[in-house]
């Protein structure tokens, strides 16, 4: 139990540092501290830490703080000149609304864009459509003419050949047949 | 009683050198949200001018050593104007800048890690002596940050803690910040963030008490 107060206070002398301490306990931690050496003590190597921690001071290269700077500068420099090109990443708009006089202009400009969407994009998809639908009729018609035979049958060929006055068994060169 | 009010009270006895930055008021976070996003270079000239040291502190005490410190600081800067619209202004400056820095440090001790890996298989396996870069200065910056007996004795137990109590301890310490603030920083509960103080300020002590009797 003896410990467990030990144990709190110094809890609390800590906390008083990190988050700050209620009232009450405040209060506690004044009337234990009043009473307890030990406890007193830890307070005050807690505060002794703490303003050494405090005390550490780093010394910065100044030639570093420069060449950073240098570095961040002409970095930031790159960006401004990004965004003062008018053709990156749309700014137009943005530029023409910041100028106080061209804004009826800008904002006519964007309503008439907004208005003409709709339309632009209907036409365009049947336009699409339109060629789409022609292409597929070339092709159907190109398939068609492509299995459509314009040889003459073999069953057909004495049809296409004259009635002959000649002997059947006379030999005719295939010359001649080819010649008709 | 008289502990504890110097305890609390803490302030009032810091060396002049030590004493926390001025606080920053609502419009003065808001021109930086709006110098930030102009992407002004003078402004952002200024910007490093005015939290350069505090930014090397704390990447001192995360890292606990002095190479590299250029590299990321200049990161840091770097990432700082890329991401400069996100800084809406509704935190302080230094708790976004540093949660920023803390991302590349851990990001570059991953790499570090991978890359000495790679260092103690290949080069070593055919007997060529290893030259890291890091390698070239192994001197504490605690010790070199440290005026008089008792800073000394901290500093040589800073030198030996986790550096996860160690930025703990500088955030809430030096750089004044609320629980909440350093909890934003660390992605972490402020529970948590308490529990670390109280452990890192033990330890401290004990290296502390421990540097005191080998003196």
């Amino acid at each position: 139990m003896q410990s467990d107060v030990h144990q709190r206070a110094r809890f609390l002398i800590e906390d008083a540092a990190i988050a700050g301490l209620s009232k009450r306990d405040e209060r506690w931690l004044h009337s234990h501290l009043g009473i307890c050496g030990e406890c007193a003590r830890y307070s005050e190597t807690t505060a002794k830490m703490l303003r050494g921690l405090r005390s550490l001071s780093f010394e910065v290269d100044p030639g570093m703080n420069q060449r950073v700077q240098d570095a961040i500068v002409a970095r930031a420099g790159q960006h401004m000149a990004v965004g003062r090109n008018p053709n990156s990443r749309g700014k137009l708009f943005m530029r023409l609304w910041a100028v106080a006089p061209l804004r009826p202009v800008s904002l006519a400009a964007a309503i008439l864009i907004v208005l003409a969407t709709p339309t632009l994009y209907h036409t365009l998809q049947d336009r699409q459509k339109q060629v789409r639908s022609n292409a597929d009729d070339q092709v159907l018609l190109e398939s068609i003419a492509a299995n459509v035979s314009r040889g003459i049958p073999e069953a057909l060929e004495p049809l296409r050949q004259p009635r002959s006055r000649e002997a059947p068994d006379t030999p005719r060169s295939d010359g001649a047949r080819g010649s008709r | 009683m008289r502990n504890l009010k110097g305890l609390i009270r803490l302030h009032g006895c810091m060396p002049v050198d030590a004493m926390p930055f001025p606080e920053q008021s609502e419009g003065d976070i808001q021109r930086i949200a709006r110098g930030l996003r102009e992407k002004d270079p003078a402004f952002i000239s200024e910007m490093v001018e005015r939290y350069q040291y505090r930014l090397v502190r704390y990447l001192l005490f995360l890292t606990g050593r002095r190479d590299r410190i250029e590299d990321l600081v200049q990161e840091t800067w770097v990432r700082v104007l890329a991401r400069a619209a996100q800084y809406e202004g509704r935190s302080k400056f230094e708790a976004w800048l540093f949660s920023i820095a803390r991302n590349l440090a851990i990001d570059g001790s991953r790499q570090k890690r991978i890359l000495s890996l790679d260092d103690s298989t290949a080069p070593a396996s055919r007997g060529h002596a290893s030259s890291r870069p890091h390698s070239s200065d192994h001197s504490s910056p605690f010790l070199a940050a440290a005026r008089g007996e008792d800073a000394i004795r901290l500093a040589a137990a800073l030198e030996h803690l986790d550096p996860t109590y160690r930025e703990v301890l500088l955030l809430r310490f030096q750089e004044d910040l609320s629980l909440q603030e350093i909890a934003k920083i660390l992605g972490a509960p402020v529970s948590t963030v308490s529990s670390r103080i109280h452990r890192g300020l033990g330890l401290l002590r004990s290296h502390w008490a421990g540097g005191a009797n080998a003196i």
